[in-house]
């Protein structure tokens, strides 16, 4: 977790969320006291239980919300001082229902809206169109309805949306929700390309522990609208306990390893993540226990 | 190539997902029939100055020989679209209803001339010759009328539709709410359709009084949901740059082949009109 007295305006931070805190109008608190720094080209997750305070904060970071305690700078000016049009050239967040956020009869209108928008030249616009629908796997459907797209595809639609306007950073509210495993996987490799080859920065809400985490570059733990734990997956998938309490639990290669270390005390070293960390983590605890090196 | 099959796919998952009623509706708008065909190519405002112009016509013909004849005319070009007649037929069967429900309104309610009278226990029926003209005449402009909006419907995909409209000149708040509520009637008749066998499966509809009041609660919950949606919805408008219009992307030019094409079959259209 940043620290609040640490926190600086350099040209790498996107955003940067200081003391953050906000309250429903029926007086419960949603967020408090959020301090978060997200640099340019980071892959960054927010992991939480339903109704930890995800999809507000990720509201709040689009510039959707009114009425917070704390700041929010987007690429250093107070986002409450910007005009719509100035964050939403940078910024831009995927709701979790695509339903919400489709709203042109097909796909090459809903995925033109933005660009049109901003005043580009229509040639310029499809040309964006073209290439948005390409990244997002989507060519050869602009002429579909939105309604007749799949759910996944109504998903990777939304982010072609925003792909279209050029957004140097992505807010996405669970994209994974709703997807089956190969989806989910999808979803998860094109968001890493985006951010990887692309360059997008992007920050997810998530309660998926099992796949999500491992593309993520820093993971924070969101409870009851606090950030109670921030680091790489690693670091924060290393305090089993403290997940259980906040009512996320680990994932299951890393639980299972957690178990055999403490219940059965077999020597190892550290939770990995990954099948491949975990093969070689019992391999190394086996020659140990076997006496080999 | 690869797109559309994996598009066919996935599509036919959701179809599995989806109920039978909503699928139903889709298919009823979509773009299935809307195939290679004799005017999948013209330009929708082309088509749309040609429907209006013989619209007009049908509407301002005194008989009833130039409504039936574009009628007939309609319906054998919404055959050689591949249209299934079904499809004409569900499309048809409304107005078909409203324009027969005139006729016999007509018929017995209006004139002078009586052309036959039946006595019913107590009650006399008389068709009136004048009425029946005067039905006659109003059911084949309204069959005329709708034969050529159907054809239109079946000829264009909905968007470029109102694209057209737009280029017209049709006032833009217009064409907004037509296209909002073209994408969001899927959106709700998908809610319904949940909302429905929710209540079905808890015994909602298990007689007339339960019935009525669970149609009653799902209407209710459609209204909250449109007001919710609303607001999602404006919120990823204004995310997206919304300022208050919609844009709408700029129609190529017109043909000069299309164009003289138009004018033919309306001087054509006119010609009849006058003899």
């Amino acid at each position: 977790m940043a620290d609040v007295n640490k926190l600086q305006i350099d040209d790498e931070i996107m955003l940067l969320v200081k003391g953050l805190s906000y309250k429903y109008p029926d007086g419960t608190r949603a967020l408090s006291d959020i301090n978060l720094e997200i640099r340019r080209g980071e892959f960054i997750g927010l992991l939480g239980a339903n109704g930890s305070g995800k999809t507000t904060l990720l509201r709040a970071m689009d510039g959707l919300m009114k009425g917070f305690e704390g700041e929010i700078y987007l690429k250093g000016r107070d986002i409450r001082t910007l005009k719509p049009k100035e964050i939403y050239r940078h910024v831009g967040l995927v709701f979790q229902n695509p339903d919400d956020q489709l709203f042109a009869p097909t796909l090459f209108e809903d995925v033109a809206f933005g660009p049109l928008n901003m005043g580009i030249d229509t040639k310029e616009v499809e040309k964006r169109v073209m290439e948005a629908l390409k990244e997002v796997e989507l060519t050869g459907l602009e002429k579909k309805s939105v309604h007749n797209l799949s759910f996944g595809q109504r998903k990777r639609a939304c982010i072609a949306g925003l792909l279209a306007m050029g957004h140097e950073m992505l807010l996405l509210d669970e994209p994974t929700a709703g997807l089956d495993p190969m989806g989910e996987y999808k979803m998860m490799r094109l968001l890493q390309r985006l951010n990887k080859e692309g360059g997008v920065t992007i920050v997810m809400a998530t309660h998926s522990v099992d796949l999500v985490p491992l593309f993520l570059d820093r993971l924070y733990i969101l409870s009851r609208g606090r950030i109670t734990r921030g680091g790489t997956p690693e670091e924060v998938f290393n305090a089993p306990q403290e997940m259980e309490d906040i009512k996320l639990r680990l994932p299951q290669i890393a639980e299972l390893i957690y178990r055999l270390k403490h219940d059965d005390d077999l020597p190892f070293e550290r939770i990995p993540l990954t099948i491949g960390e975990a093969r070689r983590e019992i391999v190394k605890s086996l020659n140990i226990l076997t006496g080999r090196r | 190539m690869e797109a559309g099959v994996v598009w066919n796919a996935e599509y036919k998952q959701e179809r599995d997902k989806r109920s039978d009623l909503t699928m139903a509706v889709c298919e009823c708008f979509s773009d299935n029939f809307r195939k290679r065909h004799l005017l999948s190519d013209v330009d929708a405002r082309i088509k749309l100055l040609v429907v209006l112009s013989l619209l007009l016509m049908v509407l301002s013909y005194k008989g009833i020989f130039f409504p039936l004849l574009i009628a007939g005319g309609s319906f054998i070009l919404c055959l050689s679209m591949r249209i299934p007649p079904r499809m004409i037929l569900i499309r048809f069967a409304q107005p078909l209803f409203i324009a027969v429900v005139v006729l016999l309104l007509k018929f017995f309610f209006t004139g002078e001339e009586p052309l036959f009278s039946v006595g019913l226990y107590c009650i006399e029926i008389t068709g009136y010759k004048e009425g029946l003209l005067e039905g006659l005449r109003i059911t084949s402009r309204i069959i005329g009328g709708v034969s050529l909006v159907i054809v239109l419907g079946f000829a264009t995909p909905f968007t470029e539709f109102v694209a057209a409209l737009a280029w017209l000149r049709v006032p833009r708040q217009f064409v907004e709410i037509m296209l909002f509520a073209y994408r969001y009637l899927f959106v709700f008749l998908e809610d319904a359709s949940t909302i429905y066998n929710a209540q079905k499966n808890r015994l909602g509809y298990a007689g007339i009084k339960k019935g009525l009041h669970s149609f009653g609660v799902l209407a209710g919950s459609l209204v909250l949901r449109g007001f919710e949606q609303s607001q999602k919805t404006s919120e990823a408008m204004i995310q997206r740059g919304y300022s208050g219009d919609m844009p709408l992307l700029r129609g190529k030019p017109l043909k000069m082949r299309e164009l003289l094409a138009g004018a033919l079959i309306v001087i054509i259209g006119g010609v009849i009109w006058l003899m």
